[in-house]
C-alpha cells in the first residue's frame, strides 16, 4: 500500500484547483490521481466561451480555462498519476482512508490522511427520465453528443430534439445549429429555462429555437434510429416532431459511487459536491476544499476536531442548501419572466443582469449599460467551433479572438470549413487573420496532441 | 458449403440450445438468424429465472420439460460458465383466495415432481426479508436466477467450437423441397453499402424452427397453417444496483390465470439489479418492444405492493420482452408448448409457443427436437467421442488496460474481446452485442460516459470505421460519419 499526505481524485478544475492549492500551502506530499490520460475534465471538450470571467478576468473557451490551471498544476510539484481510475474510498481500519484503484500497474491501494474528492458529475440519461417509447439509437445526452462533435469530429445528428434546457444542452443547441444540424427545439419540463440566462440567450434565441416549457417528451418514437418524439404540453396537447436525434440534458448526478459515506478526512468539492453554474466557481470550491483539508490535518495532529461545509459528512446539507438556493433562484425567475417588462440580460458576466431594453437602467455595474445599447444597436458574439487538423482526421477548437457581429456568424463558419490547422497548432496560435472582419483573428483553444486523449 | 443436414432456424436460446446440442453428432449444422446477433429476440428481453416447475398444467409439455430443466440447470450452468444463483423464490397472497390459489399451486408443482415447495407464513418471511409483504407466500427453494445473455451467447459459442456455422443477419423467407426430398431455406440479408437485401439460399435434410415469436410464420412458409401467435408485451424497469441490498429473492404475487402470465414481480440480477415487472398486454406487431407511460407507472405500483421501501425508487432503464402466445382457432390461449415434427412436410421440425419457462426447458426443448430430427430422418445420428473444446484464449490479464464503462467497470481488454467473440461466431458487432457481453453501458450511467469511448476503441484497435458502428443492426448507425 502506498502512503501519501493527501490525494485528490480527478485532474478537472475543481482537482487541479485543489492540488495547486495545497502546493501552495507548503503541503510536499499531495498525489492527483486521474482517470483519463490528462487533465482538464469536462473542460476538454468545452470549446464554448464563457470561462474564466470571473477567475482570470477574461472571457476564455474551456481548453483554454484548462490551459492556464494545467500549466500551474505541472508546475506545483504535485505528483500526477494519470490512466487511474479510483474504485473504492473507504476509511482505513485502523487510520487514514484507503483507496482501490484500477492502473496501469494493476490494482493499487493507497493510504491517505485527507483525501479530496473532484470526480465531477455524469450525466442523466434516458432510463431514468424514464421517458415512454422505443429505445433505438439516436439517443444522446448532452455531453455525449459534445465529446463526438468536438473532440472525435463526428456528426452525430440532423433533425434534433433537445430534452431539457440545461446549459449543455443550450450549448449544444447551438453547436449543432452552428455546424449546420437542426435543432427543432429545446422541450423543458418546469417552467423557465433551466439554463443560465446568459446561454438562453445566445444559444436558443440567436438563433431562433423554440424553447418549449412546462412540456416534457411523452413518447420516443422509431425501431431502428429515432423518426420522431411526441411533446406534451401542460394542457396535455400533443405535438409530433420528426427528428432523427434526441439530445437529453435534463440533469447531472454527482460522480461518487465508489466513495462511503461519512470518512473522516473526505473533502468533497467541485461538481461532485453539487453541481455549479461556472467552472469558476468549481475552481473556487477546489481552493477552499484544499484549505479546510489542511485545517483538518492541522487540527488532528493537535488532536482537535474541525468542521468543514466540504467534509463529507456535511454533503448532504450541502447538496440542501444549493437545491433551497436553486428553488429561490427559479422562483425570482418566473417572476421575472412573467412579469412583461422588456430587458436585455447583460452577458458581461455571469450575473445576467437584466437591463431595461429602453432606458439601459437596471445594471449591477456600468458594463451593463454600454453592453445594452451595443447589443440594440450591434449585437456581437465570439465565434467558437473546430478546424481539421492537416493529414489526420481529428479537430481541434478556435475561437475569434474577440466578438463578431452576430450576423457574420454563420459565414464565418463557412470560412472555418476550410481552414485547416499544423499537427504543431499549441493554445492561441493564430490560425487565420483577418478573419471575416479586419484585425480580428481565429485561434487555437487548444494545442494538438497526435494520440489524443480518450 | 451450403448444402446440411440440419438448419436451425433462430439463434435465441432455445435455437442455440439446438445447435450445441446437434453439434454434439457428427453431422453438418446451420443457424440462420435474422438478427445482428444471438439473443437479440426473446431470449435477450425476459425476467432470467429458473423456474421450479409449479405454474404449469400437469401432464403438460411445459410442466415436464420445466421440471426437467430445473433440475439439471446448475450443472449446466456450470458448465457452460455462466452465473447462476439458486436463490429461492417467494410467491405471496394476502387474501383468503390468494390462499387458495397458493395451496394449488403447492400441490400442482407436487404433481409436477417439482421440489423445495412449502407453504410458508408472513412472519417467517419477514424473519428474513423484513419489508415483503404479504399473509403467506408459498416458497419454491429451488427456484434460481441467471444471466440469459451469457447463456445464450455460451451455448452459440460451444456449438460453433463444434463446428456448428452461423448466419446472421440472416433472415428465412421461403422454404421449399427440392426434386431430392431436401429442404431449400432461401434468406435475406443486407450486404454492407448496398441498399437492397441480396438473397442467398442453402439446403438442408431437415429443419428446426426455433424462431420464437415468428415459428407460425416460419411454419407457414412450410406448408403448415394452422398456428397463430399473438404477441404479448411486458414491460420492465431496471433499479439502480444501490437497491440490491433490499431483496436478494424473487418474490412475485399469485399469478394472473387470465392472461396465463405471472404477474408484476421483483427479480434480483446476477449483476445485482433489481427488475420490476412483466406488465401484460396483447399487441398487435410483433416488434414493438416500445414502453408505454400508464404501464411504466402500474409497475411502480405492483413493485410497491410487494416492497413498500421501493417507493420512488430509481429506475435506470426500462425495456420490453413480448410473448409469443399460441392462439388456437377458437382464438383462446393454447397453454403448452408445441414441439413436433410435420407430418405433410417430414424433416421439418417445429416448436410454437415457446414463452416462459422457455429458457429453463431450452435444453430440453433443444434434446426433444433432436430425437425428433432422427426419427423424421430414420436416422441415429453418431455421438462424437469427444467436442472439439477449443481452448479459450484468456487475454493476458496482468497487462494493464484502461477502463472504459465506469459504471460497471469495464475495460477496453473485455470490449476488444467481446468484438472479438462476436467476430469468432460469425454475428456482426453492434453496441448491443458488446453490452450484452460485457455489461458496458447497462449501469446507472447507462452509456453516458462510454458509448463515445467504445465507438472510438473499436476505432483505434479494430479499425472500425465510426460511421459503420451499429446499436443493433443495419438501419440503427449511431454516428453519421465524419463532421469535418
Ligand atoms: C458538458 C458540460 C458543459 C459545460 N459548460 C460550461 C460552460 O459553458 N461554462 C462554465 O463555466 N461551466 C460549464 N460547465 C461546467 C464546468 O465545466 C464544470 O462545472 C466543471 O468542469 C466541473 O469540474 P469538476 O472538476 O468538478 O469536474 P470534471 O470537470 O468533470 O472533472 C472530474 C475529473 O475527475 C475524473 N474522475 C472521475 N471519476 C474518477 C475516478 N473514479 N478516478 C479517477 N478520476 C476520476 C474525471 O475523469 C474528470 O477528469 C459544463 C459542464 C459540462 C458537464
Ligand atoms: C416477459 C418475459 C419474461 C420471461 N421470463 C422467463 C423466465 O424468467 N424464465 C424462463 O425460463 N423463460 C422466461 N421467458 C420465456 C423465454 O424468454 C422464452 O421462452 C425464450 O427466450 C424463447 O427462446 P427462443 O429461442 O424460442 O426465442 P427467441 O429468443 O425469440 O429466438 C428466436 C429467434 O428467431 C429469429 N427469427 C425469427 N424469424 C426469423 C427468420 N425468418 N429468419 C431467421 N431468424 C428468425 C429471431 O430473430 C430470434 O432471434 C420470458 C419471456 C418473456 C417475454
Amino acid at each position: 500500500m502506498e502512503r501519501k499526505e493527501t490525494i485528490v481524485v480527478g485532474a478537472g478544475p475543481a482537482g487541479m484547483a485543489a492540488a495547486v492549492q495545497l502546493c501552495e500551502m507548503g503541503f510536499r506530499d499531495v498525489l492527483i490521481i486521474e482517470k483519463e490520460s490528462g487533465p482538464g475534465g469536462v473542460l476538454r471538450q468545452c470549446i464554448h466561451p464563457g470561462f474564466g470571467l470571473t477567475r482570470f478576468g477574461k472571457n476564455l473557451t474551456g481548453p483554454e480555462y484548462k490551459a492556464l490551471d494545467e500549466e500551474r498544476l505541472y508546475g506545483s510539484g504535485a505528483e500526477l498519476c494519470f490512466n487511474t481510475t479510483v474504485m473504492d474510498i473507504r476509511q482505513g481500519e485502523k487510520e487514514g482512508i484507503v483507496l482501490s484503484a484500477h492502473t496501469p500497474e494493476g490494482i493499487k491501494e493507497y493510504m491517505a490522511d485527507a483525501v479530496i474528492l473532484a470526480s465531477g458529475c455524469r450525466e442523466t440519461g434516458r432510463g431514468a427520465l424514464e421517458i415512454p417509447g422505443t429505445r433505438p439509437a439516436g439517443i444522446f445526452t448532452a455531453g455525449t453528443a459534445q465529446a463526438m462533435m468536438n473532440l472525435k469530429n463526428t456528426k452525430v445528428g440532423n433533425r434534433i430534439v433537445i430534452v431539457g434546457s440545461g446549459d449543455i444542452g443550450l450549448i449544444m443547441a447551438r453547436r449543432f445549429t452552428l455546424e449546420g444540424s437542426e435543432v427543432l427545439c429545446v422541450v423543458e419540463k418546469s417552467e423557465i429555462c433551466g439554463g443560465l440566462d446568459r446561454n438562453k440567450k445566445e444559444c436558443l434565441e440567436d438563433f431562433g429555437i423554440p424553447l418549449l416549457t412546462s412540456s416534457t417528451v411523452s413518447c420516443i418514437k422509431g425501431k431502428k434510429r429515432v423518426s420522431a418524439v411526441v411533446v406534451r404540453d401542460k394542457d396535455g396537447n400533443e405535438q409530433e416532431y420528426l427528428c432523427d436525434t434526441v439530445i437529453l440534458s435534463a440533469g447531472l448526478i454527482p460522480e461518487d459511487s465508489m466513495a462511503e459515506r461519512d470518512i473522516e478526512g473526505l473533502f468533497y468539492c467541485g461538481n461532485v459536491l453539487y453541481v455549479h453554474d461556472l467552472a469558476d466557481d468549481v475552481s473556487v470550491s477546489g481552493e477552499e476544499a484544499a484549505i479546510d483539508a489542511a485545517g483538518y490535518l492541522i487540527a488532528k495532529m493537535k488532536g482537535k476536531n474541525f468542521d468543514s461545509k466540504y467534509s463529507s459528512s456535511n454533503v448532504g446539507s450541502a447538496r440542501d442548501e444549493r437545491r433551497a438556493f436553486l428553488a429561490e433562484r427559479n422562483a425570482l425567475k418566473l417572476k421575472e419572466s412573467s412579469s412583461g417588462r422588456k430587458y436585455i440580460i447583460c452577458t458581461m458576466c455571469p450575473n445576467g443582469c437584466r437591463i431595461d431594453a429602453d432606458n439601459f437602467t437596471g445594471g449591477r455595474c456600468s458594463k451593463g449599460e454600454a453592453y445594452a445599447r451595443n447589443e440594440k444597436l450591434d449585437p456581437k458574439r465570439i465565434l467558437t467551433s473546430t478546424v481539421k487538423v492537416k493529414g489526420t482526421g481529428d479537430v481541434i477548437g478556435v475561437r475569434t479572438d474577440r466578438p463578431i457581429p452576430k450576423t457574420l456568424m454563420m459565414e464565418g463558419m463557412k470560412l472555418i470549413r476550410d481552414i485547416e490547422a499544423d499537427q504543431s497548432v499549441k493554445v492561441n496560435d493564430v490560425i487565420a487573420e483577418d478573419f471575416l472582419v479586419k484585425g480580428v483573428k481565429l485561434t487555437a483553444s487548444d494545442s494538438y496532441r497526435s494520440e489524443k486523449i480518450r | 458449403m451450403t448444402d446440411y443436414d440440419v438448419v436451425i432456424i433462430g439463434a435465441g436460446a432455445v435455437g442455440c440450445a439446438a445447435a450445441y446440442v446437434l453439434s454434439g453428432y457428427k453431422i453438418n449444422i446451420a443457424v440462420l438468424e435474422k438478427e445482428a446477433d444471438v439473443a437479440f429476440g426473446t431470449s435477450g428481453r425476459n425476467s432470467g429465472v429458473v423456474h421450479a416447475g409449479f405454474n404449469n398444467v400437469p401432464g403438460s409439455l411445459k410442466a415436464k420439460l420445466c421440471v426437467e430443466g430445473s433440475r439439471r440447470f446448475e450443472e449446466l450452468a456450470l458448465h457452460l460458465g455462466v452465473k447462476y444463483i439458486k436463490t429461492g423464490k417467494y410467491v405471496t397472497g394476502f387474501s383468503d383466495s390468494d390462499r387458495a390459489e397458493l395451496e394449488r399451486l403447492l400441490k400442482q408443482g407436487k404433481e409436477n415432481g417439482a421440489e423445495g415447495l412449502e407453504i410458508v407464513n408472513g412472519d417467517d418471511i419477514r424473519k428474513i426479508y423484513p419489508n415483503i409483504q404479504g399473509n403467506f407466500a408459498l416458497w419454491s427453494g429451488e427456484t434460481g436466477i441467471f444471466d440469459p445473455f451469457e447463456y445464450t451467447v455460451k451455448l452459440a459459442e460451444k456449438a460453433y467450437d463444434s463446428g456448428a456455422v452461423f448466419l446472421f443477419d440472416s433472415k428465412v423467407v421461403e422454404i421449399e423441397k427440392d426434386e431430392s426430398g431436401r429442404f431449400r431455406l432461401s434468406y435475406e440479408r443486407q450486404v454492407l453499402g448496398k441498399p437492397e437485401k441480396e438473397t442467398a439460399s442453402l439446403t438442408a435434410k431437415a429443419v428446426i424452427n426455433c424462431a420464437g415469436l415468428y415459428a407460425a410464420d416460419i411454419c407457414r412458409m412450410a406448408g403448415i397453417e394452422r398456428f397463430d401467435i399473438r404477441p404479448c408485451r411486458g414491460e420492465y424497469h431496471i433499479l439502480d444496483k444501490k437497491y440490491s441490498q433490499m431483496v436478494d429473492v424473487p418474490v412475485y404475487p399469485v399469478p394472473d390465470e387470465e392472461n396465463g402470465v405471472l404477474g408484476v414481480h421483483l427479480t434480483p440480477t446476477v449483476s445485482g439489479n433489481i427488475m420490476i415487472g412483466p406488465s401484460a398486454e396483447f399487441l398487435e406487431e410483433k416488434d414493438d418492444y416500445s414502453n408505454e407511460e400508464d404501464i411504466m407507472h402500474l409497475l411502480k405500483e405492483g413493485a410497491e405492493l410487494l416492497l413498500p421501501e421501493l417507493k420512488g425508487a430509481a429506475v435506470i432503464r426500462s425495456f420490453s420482452g413480448i410473448r409469443p402466445k399460441l392462439i388456437d382457432k377458437q382464438g383462446e390461449i393454447n397453454g403448452d408448448f408445441v414441439i413436433e415434427s410435420s407430418k405433410e412436410s417430414p424433416g421439418f421440425i417445429y416448436m410454437v409457443g415457446i414463452e416462459s419457462p422457455g429458457i429453463t426447458a431450452s435444453m430440453h426443448i433443444a434434446e426433444m427436437a433432436a430425437g425428433l430430427a432422427e426419427s423424421a430422418l430414420g436416422v441415429k445420428f453418431a455421438k462424437k467421442t469427444h467436442r472439439s473444446s477449443v481452448k479459450e484464449e484468456m487475454p493476458d490479464m496482468s497487462s494493464f488496460s484502461p477502463m472504459v464503462c465506469r459504471c460497471e467497470k469495464v475495460t477496453e481488454r473485455d470490449i476488444l474481446k467481446a468484438y472479438d467473440d462476436i467476430l469468432k461466431i460469425g454475428a456482426v458487432p453492434t453496441l448491443k452485442g458488446i453490452k450484452n457481453r460485457t455489461r458496458a453501458g447497462m449501469g446507472s450511467c447507462q452509456g453516458s460516459f462510454c458509448t463515445a469511448d467504445i465507438a472510438e476503441v473499436l476505432k483505434k484497435h479494430r479499425g472500425a470505421d465510426i460511421s459503420e458502428i451499429t446499436y443493433d443492426g443495419p438501419g440503427s448507425e449511431l454516428f453519421f460519419g465524419r463532421l469535418k
